[in-house]
């Protein structure tokens, strides 16, 4: 069996109290892979869920929601390189990545059809995705948020209308905090 | 020659515009969908040495780099102990009379700070196991307690000595001084007595 699929890479980008995390949780939910692994420092969001250590066999094969504080970055991307048929979700990526995308993080994108695994990045603003993050993602659930810096934007397979879609969205969050909207690659 | 059209068609948009509870579902159904495609039992799970759980046998092996220690060696090692443990009662029962501050540690204390030391102070590339090496080193620290223990029984010794030379001393001193009393009280008398004589003969 192929085990290149069409995987997704996912950025939900929104400023605090915009439902990003909620968003994230309802796809949590829904998903039916066999694993979803949260790597966060917001601990007590995820607290009810097992703690996982990216140590042995048993991380990589468990069912079901765990998280993983990436205390060590580049150790947790090591290990994470290895998951597969996972749904990898980075809570609040301003935290581990800084704007110099690891190696490791890049091949985590790279071979995420091979393996099988859908990623998600939360974040508050768009400069706190990965650079070279954008390259890859195909979906930005967007709420209200900062602009996206202009080398970024760069990135984007259709700028102008990534550019319409957030002015609607900022336009329309004024009246109602919630409101976000799929830009999803055709 | 082919020309570029001089009113080409508007490009059409490279995303797709939904709204949140849209894009959630669909979202949802895309992943499970392509995830639908594939198992676990298509991939290889990865493997660590922090798998396999602590075996002693094993660990020993890892650690020393022999399978297992042959009878001899077993019994030279008992013997060791055996040797290390009467020489350190033997040490502590002839010492614990003279409550030094030195013999306040426990042979397991002796032990655990062996045992720290042990693998830094083994040499490399040897096949000498580690406990070895470890009674070894705990041989060594209490040699080093007995051996302190000893120099401070000697210098608590040569204090007493002192201490009863100068008791002696002393006792002398006070014997000598009394002697000298008697004398100067002898000669008093001896004085007086001739002052009598002279007075009665007057």
């Amino acid at each position: 069996m192929s085990t290149d699929i069409q995987t997704k890479m996912v950025a939900i980008v929104g400023t605090n109290g915009t439902g990003k995390t909620t968003f994230c949780r309802n796809i949590i939910e829904s998903m039916k892979v066999p694993r979803k692994l949260v790597l966060t420092y917001h601990m007590s969001d995820w607290s009810q869920y097992p703690i996982n250590e990216l140590e042995n066999t048993k991380d990589f094969t468990f069912k079901g929601l765990q998280w993983h504080v990436p205390i060590d970055v580049p150790k947790s991307l090591d290990r994470l390189k290895l998951m597969y048929n996972t749904l990898i979700v980075f809570d609040d990526a301003r935290n581990f990545f800084d704007d110099r995308t690891p190696p490791d993080l890049h091949r985590i994108y790279i071979s995420r059809r091979q393996r099988a695994n859908h990623i998600i990045f939360i974040a508050h603003d768009l400069d706190d995705i990965p650079r070279k993050a954008y390259a890859f993602i195909s979906e930005f659930i967007l709420f209200r948020c900062s602009p996206a810096s202009p080398d970024r934007l760069s990135k984007l397979m259709d700028r102008d209308a990534f550019d319409r879609a957030y002015a609607r969205v900022m336009k329309k969050s004024e009246n109602d905090r919630h409101y976000c909207e799929s830009v999803k690659m055709i | 020659m082919n020309f570029p059209s001089p009113d080409p068609a508007p490009e059409k948009s490279a995303y797709k515009f939904l709204s949140g509870d849209d894009a959630l579902k669909e979202l949802v159904n895309e992943m499970n969908a392509e995830s639908s495609k594939v198992s676990d039992d298509d991939f290889e799970p990865p493997t660590f040495e922090t798998d396999t759980e602590s075996n002693p046998n094993e660990d020993a092996k890892k650690f020393t780099g022999i399978e297992k220690p042959s009878e001899s060696a077993q019994r030279a090692a008992e013997a060791v102990v055996k040797t290390f443990s009467d020489l350190f009662a033997r040490a502590l029962s002839a010492y614990a009379k003279e409550d030094y501050e030195t013999f306040k540690f426990e042979p397991k204390e002796v032990g655990e700070v062996a045992g720290y030391f042990a693998p830094y102070l083994k040499p490399e590339n040897t096949k000498i196991p580690d406990y070895v090496w470890g009674l070894i080193v705990a041989g060594f620290l209490m040699f080093d307690r007995v051996k302190l223990a000893g120099a401070m029984r000697k210098n608590n010794l040569e204090a007493e000595r002192k201490e009863k030379q100068i008791k002696e001393l002393n006792r002398k001193i006070e014997e000598q001084q009394g002697r000298i009393k008697v004398l100067e009280l002898q000669e008093k008398e001896a004085k007086l007595k001739e002052k009598v004589k002279t007075l009665e003969k007057e």
